[in-house]
């Protein structure tokens, strides 16, 4: 029996050290004070539920990139204890301890974080892992940033419970200032025909209720697939080849790049691609954040390049 | 008496091959995007006749999209069905597939290794996206075959059984899913979503040049499984009863294991393993043309193809303009149809 | 190919042959044309391997198979082995079922090219068979249906559609009763004859073969002991040497003797 035991044996050598490898990363002691003030309110959050929170919160976690983005751009980043490994921006929050990941949030880290306002959003995380968050004890505030009203309507949330409430009404009035002013720009022009490429395969295209649609329609632009109720179906070649749209666009995605549409089968006979009006934009234009408005800009720039210059 | 002759065997080919084609008749009409019969007689008829298409959306659908896809599947399910078959009389078991020896996870390993990385390694765009997919599918597929072979074939040496080529062949399958499913969640989120489709089956992904290599070798390799079909009669009855009969039997389980390995592999690499069709069909051909190979490989190749792309051209009009990918079908309608034979034959096969 | 009677048609030289031990060590037959050949020894003497052996389905580590006329077994391929003998095995398996003329009929499988089909010769020579093993009736039962002992007679009916030189029967007589044991060896042994097979028969009942046999080969520890008529080798010493028992050995009025253990 001596070989299956030394497999046995280099098996839970290599399970041990697979485990000592993955350390998790040390959670800072932030000095002045712990749980902020004594002074709380109750807060309704993005999908209705009543929440208790400390008016001046000291140790904010985000989970999902988008609440990032906002808690610094309303100023509130030196609070915030801890983020997700995809929480890229801007380059401060890099430093900042991980927590997780948008499905799995590392429940023994952040029972141990014991921050005082955790903040989550309905684009990227499970709900079930959230609720279970709450469930513990946690304070648990959840964003809905469904569409380009929710996402105004995020910011001022993030911004009231982080107490920079100021920062986060003036961010939501700039973003409204700039949306309107690109509208102004297209006004007059017929909307473009576009196929949005959500992913290419399998072929996955944005629904009805999807932000995107919300976007595109910023840019001047209406999506052929906006008519299908479920969020992300999967989207027929033929479907596109009947509907003709004028442009494509995606988003680029640095894992699975867009192939060469016009060596592809099908794809080679639209006229959007022979015409070559394929966009692709920075993913900054799917972040239910913010920073969306730049990507609604440089989508709405690249199509209508004579009405910004 | 009924034995067998050229002229049933031609008959029984013919009858299906008729059936096919209207399979295929439907299969056009049906879709997303509905083409009505007598256009899409039309348009070929002109493209036959060598006169230029007027590039209006049917067309395009019609010849680049929905044609091909036709042929994909037919040519999918038929290698499945007939290297099941194959597989079937070769290790004497009712419930070996094509997919038993390790073919399907070892393309999927191959799969799930392209998608980690392939970004890294510089596959962007152009021809490279379009063939090293199936390419590396083929190649975990192949890999696969030679290490079960390496393990196993020992007992291809004639009377000793498949077992251990069936145990090698379920071992290291099982091995190589657990490395899948470690590779599996080291993987982003949304690479995820692609090698799901994958692994369940799915002919939505455009047909280009490879089809080429794929119909060469499936066809070849089913002439390659008609000259061994009367071997395989007699190794069904057992090897010794084989070597007595005059069957050169480890030459023919090695050929026979090589050929239907290397059409599922390649098959495999363009559509992902899609399930039941390599079990059921050969079953149901059983059981309407009897169990002489000579005249049920040909039959279970064209029904195979028949049963594929009547699957397939459902999963992609059920839910218009959404699509299933066509091993939900098969799976949906494969696993009552089993229960369904099996009750019916008394539980014998 | 005519034979005359008496001619070596299949000879083993100096057989030997290794599993993990040594099952068959120095073995030598001769099988003469139209003369039944029995061979009798006690379990685990190695009968099955030698049976193998005679048929080339296993290589022997030494010593040769030689077929008159053809040559050593080892430069035949299996098709025309096939065609010259033909083995009667102790069980055989049906995968998918089929019906009983089908399964007689693969017999004639090393008569067919590769992608040939049977013809009517092929069916008459099948049901001939089957009429020969008493199976007509069953012709078109499935195979599944049959007793034990009909499918033995069913695995002979095959054999008997090669239409091969040599027979070998492996145990055939396991499964029959008695009345079916004799008629299956007076079969054999008038097909024997008629055809001018060379026959080896290997069997437990000794009587039987003594009765039908004309030449007995006695198997011990994979080797054969001794070889020749009946009258020559079925004796009380042989017998109490291979079984470790006494046997009365007592002559018949035909010439044939009666073997019977002598149980104290």
């Amino acid at each position: 029996m001596a070989r299956p035991a030394s497999y046995l044996l280099t098996f839970l050598h290599l399970l041990i050290c697979f485990s000592c490898a993955t350390k998790p990363s040390p959670v800072p002691e932030i000095s002045g004070g712990t749980n902020g003030g004594g002074d709380t309110r109750v807060y309704t959050d993005g999908i209705g539920r009543q929440v208790t929170l400390p008016k001046h919160p000291l140790r904010i976690v985000s989970l999902a990139p988008s609440v990032t983005e906002v808690i610094s751009l309303v100023g509130a980043d030196e609070r915030l204890i801890g983020v997700t490994t995809h929480c890229d921006w801007p380059e401060s929050v890099r430093t900042k301890p991980k927590l997780g990941d948008l499905i799995n949030p590392n429940y023994e880290l952040l029972l141990t974080a014991k921050p005082d306002l955790v903040i989550a959003s309905t684009a990227g995380n499970d709900r079930t892992a959230v609720l279970k968050l709450a469930d513990l004890g946690l304070p648990v505030f959840v964003t809905a940033p469904r569409s380009v009203d929710k996402i105004l309507e995020t910011v001022t949330q993030i911004g009231r419970i982080t107490d920079c409430a100021a920062q986060g009404d003036a961010l939501a009035s700039r973003m409204k200032a700039r949306l309107d002013d690109i509208e102004r720009r297209l006004a007059g022009l017929a909307p473009l025909r576009a196929f949005f490429i959500t992913w290419f395969d399998p072929l996955l295209a944005p629904g009805k209720e999807t932000f995107e649609n919300d976007v595109l329609r910023l840019a001047g632009v209406a999506s052929i697939s906006a008519d299908i109720d479920q969020f992300y179906p999967r989207y027929s070649l033929e479907q596109v080849l009947a509907r003709d749209p004028d442009v494509i666009i995606t988003v680029n995605h640095e894992s699975a790049p867009l192939p060469d549409l016009s060596r592809l089968a099908g794809w080679q006979k639209l006229r959007a691609v022979r015409e070559k009006r394929i966009y692709i934009l920075n993913e900054v234009f799917q972040h239910p954040s913010p920073r969306f408005v730049d990507g609604v800009e440089e989508l709405a720039r690249k199509l209508h390049p004579e009405r910004f210059q | 008496m009924n034995r067998l002759s050229r002229t049933r065997i031609i008959g029984t080919s013919l009858s299906l091959l008729a059936l096919w084609i209207l399979a295929a008749l439907v299969s056009i009409n049906v879709g997303s995007v509905r083409i009505p019969l007598l256009t899409s007689l039309r348009l070929v008829k002109s493209r036959l006749l060598g006169e230029a298409l007027d590039g209006s959306p049917l067309a395009v659908i019609l010849f680049s999209v929905r044609l091909p896809r036709i042929f994909l599947a037919s040519l999918v399910g038929a290698a499945l069905a007939a290297a099941g078959a194959a597989f079937q009389s070769l290790l004497r078991n009712p419930l070996a597939d094509p997919y038993v020896l390790g073919v399907s996870t070892g393309a999927s390993m191959g799969t799930i290794v392209y998608s980690i990385f392939a970004a890294s390694l510089g596959f962007t765009a152009g021809a490279s996206f379009l063939y090293a997919r199936p390419a590396a599918a083929f190649l975990g597929a192949a890999l696969t075959v030679a290490a079960v072979y390496a393990v196993g074939g020992g007992s291809m040496r004639a009377g000793e059984g498949s077992q251990r080529l069936l145990l090698a062949g379920i071992v290291l399958a099982s091995f190589i899913s657990s490395i899948n499913v470690f590779l599996l969640t080291s993987t982003n989120q949304a690479d995820l979503r692609g090698i799901f489709y994958w692994l369940i089956g799915d002919l939505s992904r455009p047909v280009d040049a490879s089809i080429l290599v794929v119909t060469i070798v499936v066809l070849a390799g089913f002439a390659v499984l008609y000259l061994f079909s009367h071997s395989l009669n007699l190794i069904a009855m057992g090897e010794t009863s084989a070597l007595i009969l005059g069957v050169e039997v480890a030459r023919v389980k090695a050929g026979v294991y090589l050929v239907a390995s290397l059409m599922t592999g390649a098959v495999v690499s363009v559509g992902g393993p899609i399930a039941y069709i390599g079990l059921i069909c050969p079953h149901l051909a059983r059981m309407l043309f009897g169990s002489d190979n000579r005249i049920l490989l040909p039959a279970v190749f064209v029904f195979g193809a028949i049963f594929t792309l009547l699957a397939d051209t459902l999963a992609r009009s059920l839910f218009s303009p959404t699509e299933l990918p066509v091993g939900v079908i098969t799976a949906l309608c494969g696993a009552p149809l089993f229960i369904y034979l099996l009750h019916r034959r008394g539980g014998k096969v | 190919m005519t034979r005359c009677r008496g001619e070596i048609i299949l000879e083993a030289q100096g057989l030997e042959f290794s599993y993990a031990n040594p099952v068959i060590r120095d073995f030598s037959l001769t099988l003469p044309a139209g003369m039944v050949t029995g061979m009798i020894g006690p379990n685990g003497s190695g009968k099955t391997t030698a049976l193998r052996l005679l048929d080339g389905i296993l290589r022997p580590a030494a010593g040769t198979v030689i077929f008159t006329g053809a040559g050593p077994l080892l430069h035949l391929r299996r098709r025309e082995i096939a065609r010259r003998i033909a083995m009667v095995p102790q069980n055989g398996t049906v995968y998918f079922d089929q019906t009983v003329f089908h399964f007689a009929m693969q017999g004639r499988s090393p008569h067919l090219s590769l992608l040939g089909f049977e013809s009517e010769l092929d069916e008459e020579v099948t049901l001939r068979a089957l009429e020969m093993t008493q199976l007509t009736r069953y012709m078109d039962a499935p195979v599944s249906t049959l007793s034990g002992g009909e499918k033995q007679r069913l695995l002979l009916a095959r054999a008997l559609a090669q239409e091969s030189e040599v027979l070998l029967v492996d145990e055939l007589t396991a499964n029959l009763d008695i009345s079916f044991q004799i008629e299956l060896m007076r079969l054999i042994a008038r097909i024997t004859r008629e055809r001018n097979l060379a026959t080896l028969v290997v069997s437990h009942e000794i009587n039987l073969l003594a009765t039908f046999a004309d030449n007995v080969a006695l198997m011990e520890a994979g080797i054969i002991l001794a070889q020749g008529t009946v009258a020559e080798v079925v004796n009380r010493a042989n017998l109490k040497h291979l079984f470790g028992l006494d046997f009365t050995v007592r002559m018949l009025s035909d010439g044939k003797p009666e073997v019977l253990p002598v149980i104290n």
